[in-house]
């Protein structure tokens, strides 16, 4: 381990969190809203103290080992939600807690909230919420994508194991390039977003604010009532247009940007993605128009579309109140918040090629009851996949379920009620932020006690950096040299 | 597939349900309870056609009995089970105890895969002769499953219970006997000398004689049925409950220990690497619960009453017998999530209790360490050891496989379950929790105190299918489902 290096590191992240945050601040003074001291002294804090922490523990010798960045991507989230949770906290809006489970879901993009009206927040923290979200979401895509694969990190293997993605081989030596690149899509796609919403009829904040989180599928909105509040066909048809689009690889709009738009259209996970919304969209359609009267089928369609895209990404928007649905549609949604979107995005969840690969696995297991000595490796469409992959994906699912058991069993000892302790878990753990019943609600959030909380932001965390990352940290023999 | 081999086996199945239904039969006669035509008329034409198919189906020479592809295990096996719920539920359709086929299946399945799950709400209603037949379903399922998963798999080397065999369990037929014929007769043995102790333990602990073999039929079994509503809870008896999770706790074990304790008369057999994981899991569950209920004050300030009743529904759930003494289901959350948690923990592989079995929880939990280990020095060589094996590559993945094909069942099988507006989620969870994992009741309205009446027809059908997968290790019911298991 090398703490110069990590502290070097963290150095640069704070500092870029101080940067972000320097827009709000401005905007702060631009509409006047009485925020502009709490959100500038901790910028210029941050920004400041990051520099010198980077200046002062820059090294001559840049050899970094893979502890190093482990640690530096599970302290750099957790340094930067520290920061992030400042304005909460100055300005007499949450309290400690409250701000950081603020601050961490939304730089982890999960988007689970402790506020309850935020039309009674000021605008330029909204603004600040929503960059989080934003901030977070570029983050992670510059991790996984570009670095992760580098350094055999993450799902890397997901990526680097498929030839329809050769990014991890391709650009070891342009990493800068690489990321780049991707930073241009991102920036691409949420200015997309914003114009998009601009045209459909919101208005300007709230598109900014709206396209921040739909592109990093976190899912804050400016309205109590999120999208429904708007009630407006061509908004909604905009935001998921936008939350579809976020929840795609974006090693494919990095193969898109250079040309190979075959490798786009032939991607496995892509379809299967697609798949999971158009089937999920049609017998929801069926169900809900079938289970309740008063709906019509276009009412049916609308609502089961939206709400398909929004929970499968993780972004977690709503224009309907789900929670009356009927136990089908109950069903297919929380299979969908759990499978979440493709590997590369900013979802959350399992992730598709991985549901793709188990499902290929268990089917292949039940073939080999059958044919014991049958030797069957384990494909994605017609690629033949290395025997790791199998182990890796299997045993993150293992992790994936033993993770939920046990967030569950510690925010049921806190002595909520046994449904809620499961809900908020496979929430928080599939960076969704919302649930059946009251979970999902800001209420719920800011009713649990302190430690229940700060449990629930551990395993935001655990879900957004795919739980190795974390639960390597928590080893013994990660410590030992 | 060889039919012949398929409806031999089935037939001897039969065979045997219809010479065991002439105990209740002659024990309705006994007691004059008036049941008797129930059972006569199934056990008549069980053995009539059993026997008449047994014969037609002999084996025309030693050849053709060599010839058992792995298809005819799996579908002999799966039928077995079918076939022993549907007709060893006959007697409870005839006697009016259910008023159709697909509850009293639902019964006897619970019965013969020993879950212990139940529609009667008022037990005591029913005649003894009946609530006998329904104890002894378990205690003759608890014997199938051992000869089939001890004796009978690792020789044919079928299945899931390719896990169980010499490699990993240590359980080496060689070691136990080589033939199974042998294996099996000597398992019957330790199987019978474990029932004989338990019914003496509990007539020494105040049980009347009937209720001794009643509840020796299902704690062996680790199945759970009791004749009282209120199950051990109804005696009140602190010695009983301490003979009951003793027997409990030893059903839970494997088999094939106590026969290898008795053929090597070594302590060190004791020294198994699961039956010390099983051990530890079971003393740290009685305790953490234990622990939430002082906390939470469940019995006022009575740390012994909360012992008491800690120690006993953990063992019960943890060996998946599914006894209760308290109503867990009034507990706090955390010690009822844990409840919940140690279901799909189990026992021992080769022994009668459900669950994953706490082998396959030691090698992923080990699985997932080394990978761990591996992601911080990727070229470490880590191979896993329990005891002095090593457990190769192929087996670490099948078992992690294992555990996903179970969590995928469960989550598919509760989605189904739930499509009915009037259970609740953790009712519809817990429902096929403790029917995939064989231990009987659940939590909400299908918890302790309550049968899982208030479950459809239909989600009736879907959780016995659980408890037929949970039995079979999922893969191997699974595999009937499968197109290529029908093409050649």
């Amino acid at each position: 381990m090398h703490p110069k290096v990590i502290a070097s590191a963290l150095g640069i992240v704070i500092a870029a969190g101080g940067g972000v945050m320097l827009i709000p601040t401005v905007y702060s003074l631009f509409v006047a809203d009485g925020t502009t001291a709490t959100l500038a002294f901790p910028a210029l804090g941050a920004g400041l103290g990051g520099l010198i922490l980077f200046f002062s523990t820059r090294a001559r010798d840049t050899h970094v080992a893979i502890q190093d960045v482990f640690l530096i991507v599970v302290l750099g989230w957790c340094a930067v939600a520290a920061v992030g949770s400042l304005p909460y906290l100055l300005s007499g809006l949450m309290s400690p807690v409250n701000a950081f489970f603020e601050a961490m879901a939304g730089f982890t993009t999960t988007g689970a909230s402790t506020i309850i009206t935020p039309e009674e927040v000021a605008p330029s923290l909204l603004l600040w919420r929503s960059l989080c979200q934003w901030t977070g979401g570029i983050g992670i895509v510059l991790l996984f994508v570009a670095i992760g694969p580098l350094i055999g990190f993450g799902a890397s293997q997901l990526y680097s194991a498929e030839v329809a993605n050769p990014v991890a081989e391709r650009l070891t030596p342009r990493i800068r390039d690489t990321a780049k690149t991707l930073a241009y899509i991102y920036l691409a796609l949420t200015a997309a977003g914003i114009i998009a919403l601009f045209a459909a009829g919101m208005g300007i904040f709230d598109a900014v604010n709206h396209a921040l989180t739909a592109v990093s599928t976190g899912g804050y909105s400016t309205r109590s009532g999120s999208i429904a509040a708007f009630d407006s066909w061509p908004i909604e048809l905009a935001v998921t247009v936008t939350m579809l689009f976020s929840g795609v690889n974006y090693a494919l709009y990095f193969q898109a940007a250079r040309g190979r738009l075959g490798m786009v259209s032939g991607n496995p996970e892509l379809r299967v993605y697609l798949g999971i919304v158009a089937v999920g969209t049609t017998i929801m359609t069926v169900s809900l128009y079938a289970f309740d009267y008063q709906k019509s089928l276009v009412t049916s369609f609308r609502e089961a579309l939206f709400q398909s895209v929004s929970l499968l990404t993780g972004t977690a928007f709503s224009t309907a109140d789900w929670n009356s649905w009927d136990p089908l549609s109950h069903g297919l949604l929380l299979t969908m918040m759990a499978i979440g979107g493709c590997a590369g995005s900013t979802c959350g969840g399992i992730k598709v090629v991985r549901a793709i690969l188990l499902a290929a696995n268990v089917r292949q297991q039940v073939f080999h009851m059958i044919h014991p000595q049958a030797i069957t490796p384990l494909r994605l469409r017609d690629k033949v996949m290395p025997e790791s992959l199998r182990a890796s994906v299997l045993g993150f699912f293992f992790v994936y379920v033993a993770t939920l058991l046990a967030g569950t069993l510690l925010v049921a000892l806190h002595g909520v009620p046994i449904g809620d302790p499961l809900g908020a878990t496979f929430a928080c753990l599939n960076i969704t932020g919302t649930f059946l019943g009251p979970v999902g609600e800001a209420q719920f959030y800011a009713g649990l006690p302190a430690t229940a909380k700060l449990t629930l932001t551990v395993f935001m965390l655990l879900g957004r950096l795919e739980l190795f990352t974390v639960l390597v940290v928590l080893t013994p023999s990660f410590w030992r040299s | 597939m060889n039919p012949r081999i398929i409806a031999r086996i089935n037939a001897g199945v039969m065979l045997a349900i219809g010479t065991s239904l002439l105990v209740p039969l002659a024990l309705s006669l006994a007691y004059d309870d008036g049941s008797w035509p129930s059972f006569l008329l199934p056990s008549a034409a069980m053995m009539a056609v059993g026997a008449f198919v047994f014969r037609a189906t002999k084996p025309t020479s030693r050849r053709a009995l060599e010839f058992v592809s792995n298809r005819d295990v799996l579908f002999s096996v799966t039928l077995a089970w079918v076939l022993s719920a549907v007709l060893g539920g006959s007697p409870f359709l005839l006697e009016g105890t259910f008023a159709n086929p697909i509850d009293s299946t639902f019964e006897a399945m619970s019965g013969f895969t020993t879950t212990g799950a139940t529609l009667l709400s008022n037990i005591e209603a029913q005649t003894p002769s009946i609530l006998f037949w329904r104890s002894m379903t378990q205690w003759l399922g608890g014997i199938g499953i051992v000869v089939l998963f001890v004796a009978v798999a690792p020789v044919l080397g079928f299945g899931a219970a390719r896990l169980l065999s010499a490699e990993v369990s240590g359980i080496d037929q060689t070691r136990l006997t080589p033939r199974i014929a042998d294996t099996a007769k000597a398992l019957l043995v330790v199987y019978l000398v474990l029932s004989a102790a338990e019914v003496v333990a509990l007539l020494a602990a105040g049980m009347g004689p009937y209720d001794a073999v009643v509840h020796t039929f299902t704690t062996i079994a680790t199945g759970g049925f009791s004749d009282r509503t209120a199950s051990i809870g109804y005696y009140h008896s602190v010695a009983i409950e301490v003979v009951l999770i003793v027997f409990m706790a030893l059903s839970a074990v494997s088999f094939a220990i106590y026969y290898l304790l008795y053929t090597q008369r070594s302590l060190r057999v004791l020294l198994d690497q699961e039956l010390l994981a099983y051990v530890g899991i079971l003393v740290a569950g009685v305790l953490f619960v234990w622990g939430i209920l002082i906390i939470e004050g469940s019995y006022g300030d009575s740390w012994g009453q909360a012992f008491r009743y800690s120690a006993f529904d953990v063992t019960s759930v943890i060996t998946t017998t599914g006894f209760v003494t308290a109503d867990y289901d009034k507990w706090d959350t955390g010690a009822k999530f844990a409840v919940l948690l140690l279901m799909f923990i189990g026992g021992c592989a080769g022994s009668t209790a459900g669950g994953m079995k706490v082998i396959r929880i030691i090698i992923v939990f080990r699985t997932i360490l080394a990978d761990l280990m591996r992601s911080i020095h990727p070229r470490a060589v880590t191979p896993l050891k329990l005891g002095d094996r090593v457990i190769p590559e192929s087996a670490r993945v099948a078992v992690l496989g294992l555990f996903a094909a179970w969590i995928l069942t469960f989550i598919v099988a509760s989605l189904v379950v739930a499509v009915q507006p009037q259970l609740s989620l953790i009712s519809s969870l817990s429902a096929v929790a403790a029917t995939l994992n064989v231990v009987g009741p659940g939590l909400d309205q299908v918890g302790a105190t309550e049968s899982f009446g208030a479950v459809d027809h239909f989600g009736r059908v879907i959780l016995t299918l659980c408890m037929l997968l949970g039995r079979l290790e999922i893969l191997t019911a699974l595999a009937l489902f499968s197109p290529s298991f029908w093409k050649d």
